[in-house]
């Protein structure tokens, strides 16, 4: 459909207002808001991670297009009913104890929001014991770290001791990332996933799903 | 190359910041210390006015004297002075393509490379070792850096515990009095854009107290941390170091200071800041010139590389990144020697070739020596058209001028591979052990040494990592 199309194109290039006006046009000219969500919005946000992936989209553009995203789905999300949006995960995410650097956690936030998991992001400098009440509160079933700093990297460590101890370990995949962070530190440390930028982190996240 | 003007519009730019935007400073003593001395205070976010600037430049020495344990190698930051210090910071050790956890045993292996080197000044703390306890590994970690090497140390401050770590063993070391010179140096970082966290605060209001100089260096992310743009990366930059310069100078006037900078843009494919490129070098190269633009000491840049093997794409950031900053006459260069995959990483065979490189770019820098003994004329004139100069005294005398030991290969091929065709980082890997295995640790007072020990290893719960023998 040519509506959708176009829907989907104008969230790729981060065309809000187009967006916004195509979204309601769909819904007033009868068609289902699962089919704009899946067709339109779902499979602009598809192309945009390929895109990412294959270093075609820059993560200023990529970021437009999923507010872009949000925009549209802000006008169905009225005329969706509760089962229609498949939720991927929940996820608890932050920056460990120490570090006060929020921006690639910011980004992975929205990145993971915009691909269909319900993300609480839980701030900077947040201790391990702090990091597994939120898993609890929040019932989440991922658990994502940031450290920008090689001073504050090891308090991953100490946030899946933390985990372990409250006994919750086993309920969440933890996902740990930033500039210091490297595959084999997250496998020493015991995580389960690791990825080396934004896009990466959506693709392991929903592998882990 | 910036012009005056250039500098004057980004030195204004940055004032408008610090007037209409602030800063803030996430302690609240420090904003009080502000308000008290007549600031415009809006909860944590203090304005400056270009008149507090004004006053704050009128009164930081251009230049200062650093003093170590031992007098040979104090050091002098400003003017023509060129300090170099190893890498700093770094997580991990690469050794091939492989990357690891560093450790004490690796953090001891590149303070004695840093103490045998002839173009390393001053020790960084080189690697934060993951195989013990964070904080006993700060007290175990400065217990080698005090110990293994003579060699100033720039201490790194993150948190109240490592300032008092470094206010104690200046005492141990130095005595009571030890603040009646320069003796503790470090770097602190802005959290850009326009913030300085509680720690930050804490330290500089406590060093420069004690007129300890600090180095005020803004990592600006382009795009990420500050605006996509260089010129906007630098004003923003300027702003901050500005910044911490006023509230230094509030505290303590005439306390020495640092200009230092070494932000950079960041991948707007992934974020990564990006250090071997050519946005960086000219920042670098920018931030020289405005410290030198208004007479302060500078840092910046340093033998950094987005490469992760010590081969040809190292090579050429590391020279073009030490290059760049060295012609324009830095002042402090830290991260000189030994950092690679951007500041995350030590190899010890790129420690030794950017060892080599600091020694090869101080030779070229220095100015060719005009004389008449240099010009050889009447030399020229002796040998006439047609001669050679093996023969001559003034050959004989001057034969030794331009040689310096290196492990760079000046060879013919046959011969070069008759010494086992070795490539760079395979000779310097022989280097590298030829120096360890030549180490000789620097004396040091035997009451001092035990002091030392037992206020870095008294709590210990791990084995103290036993770098120099009391």
């Amino acid at each position: 459909m040519a509506l959708l199309d176009d829907i989907k194109q104008n969230v790729e290039v981060g065309n809000r207002d187009a967006v916004l006006a195509q979204v309601q046009q769909a819904l007033d000219e009868g068609t289902t808001a699962q089919d704009v969500l899946a067709q339109g919005l779902i499979a602009a946000m598809d192309i945009v991670g390929a895109k990412m992936e294959a270093e075609e989209m820059f993560i200023p553009e990529v970021l437009r297009a999923a507010k872009t995203m949000e925009a549209g789905l802000g006008i169905l999300r009225p005329h969706l009913a509760v089962g229609d949006v498949k939720v991927q995960g929940k996820v608890v995410i932050g920056t460990v104890k120490g570090d006060l650097h929020d921006i690639g956690k910011n980004l992975v936030a929205m990145l993971l929001a915009s691909a269909g998991f319900d993300v609480v992001d839980v701030g900077i400098n947040v201790t391990p014991a702090d990091f597994a009440k939120h898993v609890k509160d929040n019932d989440a079933n991922f658990l994502g770290l940031s450290a920008l700093l090689t001073t504050t990297m090891p308090m991953m460590k100490e946030t899946l001791a933390a985990l372990e101890t409250a006994g919750l370990r086993g309920q969440v995949k933890v996902l740990v990332g930033g500039a210091p962070v490297n595959q084999s530190f997250a496998d020493q440390i015991g995580a389960d996933g690791y990825a080396s930028d934004a896009g990466a982190a959506i693709k392991v996240a929903k592998e882990l799903a | 190359m910036m012009t005056s003007d250039d500098i004057r519009t980004v030195h204004q730019a940055g004032l408008r910041l610090l007037e209409k935007t602030g800063v803030v400073f996430k302690h609240q003593p420090t904003v009080d210390l502000f308000a008290s001395h007549g600031f415009e205070v809006d909860g944590l976010r203090v304005f400056m006015t270009e008149a507090h600037v004004e006053a704050a430049l009128a009164v930081v020495p251009s230049w200062f004297t650093m003093e170590g344990r031992n007098p040979d190698r104090h050091l002098t930051f400003g003017g023509d002075h060129l300090v170099v210090a190893n890498a700093a910071g770094a997580a991990f050790v690469l050794e091939g393509t492989d990357m690891r956890a560093g450790t004490m045993a690796d953090l001891s292996t590149c303070l004695k490379l840093s103490h045998m080197s002839s173009n390393v000044d001053m020790l960084g703390n080189p690697i934060l070792p993951q195989d013990m306890p964070a904080d006993e590994g700060y007290r175990q970690s400065i217990h080698c850096c005090l110990t293994m090497s003579d060699k100033l140390l720039e201490y790194p401050i993150a948190t109240p515990e490592h300032l008092q770590v470094a206010l104690d063993t200046s005492e141990i070391l130095y005595g009571a009095d030890w603040h009646q010179r320069s003796r503790v140096f470090t770097v602190l970082n802005s959290l850009s854009p326009l913030q300085f966290e509680e720690g930050t605060c804490i330290s500089a209001l406590e060093l420069a107290a004690r007129n300890q100089p600090i180095c005020l260096t803004p990592c600006v992310m382009g795009g990420t941390t500050g605006p996509v743009t260089t010129a906007g990366i630098l004003v923003l930059q300027h702003a901050e170091v500005m910044a911490g310069l006023v509230l230094v100078q509030l505290v303590s006037p005439g306390c020495p200071f640092v200009y230092g900078g070494t932000s950079s843009i960041s991948s707007m494919m992934t974020g990564d800041m990006l250090v071997g490129v050519p946005e960086y070098w000219a920042l670098m190269t920018a931030t020289v010139e405005i410290a030198n633009h208004f007479d302060l000491p500078s840092r910046a840049g340093g033998g950094l590389t987005d490469a992760h093997l010590p081969d040809m794409q190292a090579g050429i950031e590391c020279a073009m990144g030490l290059a760049s900053v060295m012609r324009t006459g830095v002042n402090f260069i830290l991260h000189g020697t030994g950092i690679i995959s951007s500041f995350n990483a030590v190899s010890f065979a790129k420690f030794v070739i950017d060892d080599e490189l600091v020694g090869m770019l101080r030779s070229r820098l220095k100015r060719i020596d005009i004389s008449e003994e240099t010009m050889a004329v009447s030399v020229i004139e002796d040998v006439g058209p047609g001669g050679n100069f093996l023969l001559e005294s003034h050959t004989y005398a001057h034969c030794h001028d331009y040689d310096r030991p290196s492990f760079f290969n000046r060879r013919k091929h046959d011969v070069w591979l008759s010494r086992g065709g070795l490539d760079i980082a395979a000779s310097a890997e022989k280097r590298a052990k030829a120096m360890l295995e030549s180490y000789v640790a620097p004396d040091l007072d035997p009451l001092i040494l035990r002091q030392l020990g037992g206020y870095c290893y008294g709590h210990c719960t791990v084995a103290p990592y036993q770098a120099v023998e009391e």
